[in-house]
């Protein structure tokens, strides 16, 4: 007896005494699938919301001191107004998303890939990403430089 | 000197050769077309399609015993390639939209119902237990997954299985596309999905760790695979293994790419490969891909409706596999529907999600067939 049999499945030898050994194997499957996947789903949420704290804990702990104002230049009498918007914190400052130089070389890897997806062959490859200052969405940023893109290519006069 | 020139001439293949062999020599030149000219999976298609016709010239006997592509074959046999090709994919994967957005695991999930409908429909064609199983796995859409699970299960049927899945997967562009645009609206294909939050360092070494003890402890049988790759992720991203995380993506890939296409190619012997049976498994592997498509789009619509429209069923598509093919595929129609529409790092999600998906039902059919 093979090792399939042994584990209860019995194949016949017609289609219909196919159909519940089949039926077996897919509901067993599908349920193990989605059963360990939805398990990683589970711990990954609770990793990403474990790692969102710890991010926010060093900022907020009672034993952890305020984050440090950046030191603001000296200014000439009479500009009080604005020595105090230049003490602003850097990080308030900086785009929202903070990423090490990996993830900005990723990020425009990205973008790259997403103007060359979107552009006909032959349009010569983005050579430069800019991150710029602006409060819009990144993915209109990027939208927004594969239309420019798109524009250059067009046939002109 | 007649003689010798006589010996010679009887020591050719062309006394040997038949229709047959000319038929898989013209497929295997299909093949080299296809990868060369049209740039269909040229790194895997090249060495398959040249496997292909070294195996159909005959006297030459080069997956007889002794010969050099019976003993690289050993390596597809015994298990060896598809794991280590895994721990290159690992290396060269980001999984960070996975786990910026986990939701996307289900869709990877769901997109293996094409390997669940297949298996069926070949119980139902006369194939035995295990051969449905390994024609099934096609629907993950996964080269080294299928030459795994196969190589165990009904190593008489690699040959064309891989084949089959291979050219399936370069044709992913050709097969998805009018299946998504079947099953979305043109509101649901236009949706702009919001932008992934960043990943950290922390979260992204973690991750492989998880992932193998999760799937480690309850499908052991799919921990070679999934193993592999994630031991290829973790030399990646743990950033202190710089240089085997470049033999791995490279040099390691590179060589055990052309082993494994080559040997698989060479199973294609005219004599087992242009038989009914063949015909049926490139058949069953056409609706594996597209059940597999199906299911993921429609989880994606589900998603669409229960997220409030949040969420892009054409990523659904993406689940099965073939990474990256499978993501751009759903940035294409996506953007169709919408210029200023931009799934590619969305799609990477269930993309990527559906190789633990493929080699965890892998797993499932080997805890149950082998």
């Amino acid at each position: 007896m093979v090792p399939w049999q042994l584990a209860g499945l019995v194949l016949g030898n017609t289609p219909q005494e196919r159909i519940i050994p089949g039926l077996q194997v897919t509901v067993i499957g599908m349920g193990v699938v989605f059963a360990v996947l939805i398990l990683l789903y589970f711990i990954l949420t609770l990793v990403g919301k474990f790692g969102a704290r710890q991010a926010e804990a060093p900022s907020t702990g009672p034993g952890t001191p305020a984050p440090s104002m950046a030191v603001a230049p000296a200014q000439p009498v009479g500009s009080a107004e604005v020595s105090t918007a230049t003490a602003l914190p850097e990080a308030l400052i900086q785009p929202v998303v903070a990423a090490d130089d990996r993830s900005a070389e990723q990020l425009a890897a990205v973008i790259a890939a997403a103007i060359a997806a979107a552009t006909p062959d032959g349009t010569p490859p983005p050579h430069q990403v800019q991150r710029r200052q602006s409060a819009q969405l990144g993915w209109a940023m990027a939208g927004r430089i594969a239309l420019h893109t798109a524009r250059e290519t067009l046939p002109r006069g | 000197m007649l003689e010798q020139l006589q010996a010679i001439i009887e020591g050719s293949a062309f006394a040997e050769l038949t229709l047959g062999h000319v038929l898989m020599i013209a497929v295997s030149c299909v093949l080299l077309y296809l990868a060369i000219v049209k740039k269909f999976e040229p790194l895997l298609l090249t060495p398959i399609g040249f496997g292909m016709l070294l195996a159909n010239i005959p006297v030459a006997g080069l997956m007889e015993q002794g010969n050099l592509l019976y003993w690289l074959y050993q390596g597809v046999k015994l298990g060896i390639y598809p794991p280590l090709i895994f721990l290159g994919v690992g290396a060269m994967t980001d999984f960070g939209p996975l786990i910026a957005n986990p939701k996307t695991f289900l869709l990877g999930a769901a997109a293996q119902l094409g390997i669940f409908t297949t298996f069926m429909g070949a119980l139902f064609l006369g194939f035995s237990g295990p051969q449905a199983a390994s024609i099934g796995i096609i629907g993950g859409a996964d080269g080294p997954t299928a030459i795994f699970l196969t190589s165990k299960l009904a190593p008489d049927l690699l040959g064309p299985i891989a084949v089959a899945a291979y050219s399936y997967m370069a044709l992913v562009p050709i097969i998805q596309p009018p299946i998504m645009m079947a099953l979305t609206t043109a509101k649901e294909r236009a949706v702009v999905m919001e932008q992934l939050r960043p990943v950290t360092k922390r979260e992204k070494i973690v991750f492989p760790i998880i992932v193998t003890i999760a799937c480690g402890l309850i499908i052991p049988q799919a921990l070679s695979l999934v193993g592999m790759l994630m031991l290829g992720n973790l030399l990646r991203e743990s950033g202190s293994v710089d240089r085997l995380s470049k033999t791995a993506q490279n040099e390691l890939m590179n060589i055990v790419t052309i082993f494994l296409a080559l040997t698989v190619g060479a199973t294609t012997k005219a004599e087992t490969f242009l038989t009914p049976q063949t015909l049926g498994i490139i058949v069953l592997g056409l609706l594996a891909f597209g059940v597999g498509t199906a299911g993921g789009v429609l989880l994606g619509k589900l998603m669409y409706r229960l997220s409030g429209g949040k969420v892009n069923p054409l990523i659904g598509s993406a689940g099965v596999s073939a990474v990256p093919m499978a993501a751009r595929v759903s940035q294409v129609v996506g953007q169709k529907a919408n210029p200023r529409n931009f799934l590619l790092m969305h799609a990477m999600g269930p993309n990527v999600a559906g190789v633990i998906g493929s080699a965890v039902a892998a797993g499932v059919l080997l805890a149950i067939f082998q």
